[in-house]
């Protein structure tokens, strides 16, 4: 009974600590793609530069911030190409790369969703 | 190179919280789906290990999981004789009275040979000698030898189970069973750890321990 209780303890504190993350990440993570979606993404196109660069820069230090905890429990391949993703499309931004930094963001955009909807519990990425 | 040596050494320890959480029985007497666990446990330790790039805790969560499992399946084996031959299996009686069961022989894929092989293991040379040989359900053949057979206790109740066949043989219904139990002051059968006739035909129950008690002792 007592290894019972340890095993379900152990478990229920992981999942727990997992739960916590996942629900945590998960509106951190719409909120970035909603703010890329909009904001920034109409900046670009209107091509207002300076407005767009602060955006990105809002939402890379947020990202940074975030991914101090997701490295403890996502893999840090996914994280890191996040990571190159958000530094090309500043990049892109700052050097007023109106084609470029729309599909950068694009991509961005894919990324951190699918960073969210790998996790979920669909019979899809279950099987 | 360090990172590589911190996430074994977490690993290390995980696994060894697994194997020590999983018991002494589990090292012991390794059943096929037993030692499946165990290499599951072992793969899922490697993982991490061998890409830096993995999560370790999704490790850890992993082996923690299949530890909940294993512990979870024994102890409802534990309090359900129908569950624990579900998952174990039930022994099978390959030799029974002298005479061999060549049906089960063929259904476990047994030749004579392996059998005989089994039973030299076991100090016994001819078949003729042997009164009852039992396949476990871990994969053991247990042999019992016709001049040890006088000696073998017969378990009536362990675990508050009522083994009804063991009580056909030993020549005795289930009220007669109650009614010994009651003139030991045990009315119901669920307490009782376990209750045999030893080979003299003496009765013996040894009771579930109450409250915290550790051992069970004999009611006499």
């Amino acid at each position: 009974m007592r290894t019972l209780i340890t095993s379900i303890l152990t478990l229920s504190i992981l999942i727990s600590i997992w739960c916590f993350f996942f629900y945590d990440s998960r509106t951190t993570i719409k909120n970035m793609v909603i703010d890329c979606g909009t904001d920034i993404m109409s900046d670009i196109e209107s091509e207002q530069w300076e407005s767009a660069n602060k955006s990105i820069t809002t939402q890379y230090n947020l990202w940074k911030q975030y991914r101090k905890k997701a490295l403890f429990f996502l893999n840090s391949e996914d994280i890191n190409e996040i990571d190159c993703t958000f530094a090309r499309t500043a990049f892109y931004i700052k050097s007023q790369d109106l084609s470029n930094s729309t599909g950068e963001l694009c991509a961005l955009m894919t990324q951190l969703d699918f960073l969210i909807e790998k996790e979920n519990i669909t019979p899809q990425n279950i099987l | 190179m360090i990172i590589i040596c911190i996430r074994t050494l977490i690993l290390y320890l995980t696994v060894l919280f697994a194997l020590r959480i999983m018991g002494k029985s589990e090292l012991s007497e390794v059943s096929t789906f037993q030692m499946v666990i165990l290499f599951m446990i072992a793969e899922l330790a490697s993982i991490p290990i061998d890409s830096p790039t993995s999560s370790l805790i999704n490790g850890v969560v992993a082996i923690c999981m299949l530890l909940f499992l294993q512990v979870f399946i024994s102890y409802i084996s534990i309090k359900s004789e129908f569950f624990k031959n579900l998952i174990n299996g039930k022994p099978s009686m390959i030799i029974d009275k002298g005479m061999i069961n060549v049906k089960e022989m063929e259904r476990l894929r047994i030749s004579v040979n392996e059998l005989l092989e089994h039973l030299r293991i076991a100090n016994c040379a001819s078949i003729s000698d042997v009164e009852c040989a039992v396949m476990e359900s871990n994969g053991q053949l247990s042999v019992i030898a016709k001049k040890d057979m006088e000696k073998l206790p017969s378990v009536l109740i362990s675990d508050g189970y009522v083994y009804e066949s063991n009580l056909k043989k030993a020549g005795i219904d289930y009220n007669t069973l109650l009614h010994m139990l009651e003139k030991k002051g045990i009315k119901d059968v669920k307490k009782v750890f376990v209750a045999f006739y030893d080979s003299n035909r003496k009765f013996h129950v040894f009771p579930i321990p109450e409250n915290k008690e550790s051992y069970s002792k004999e009611v006499f």
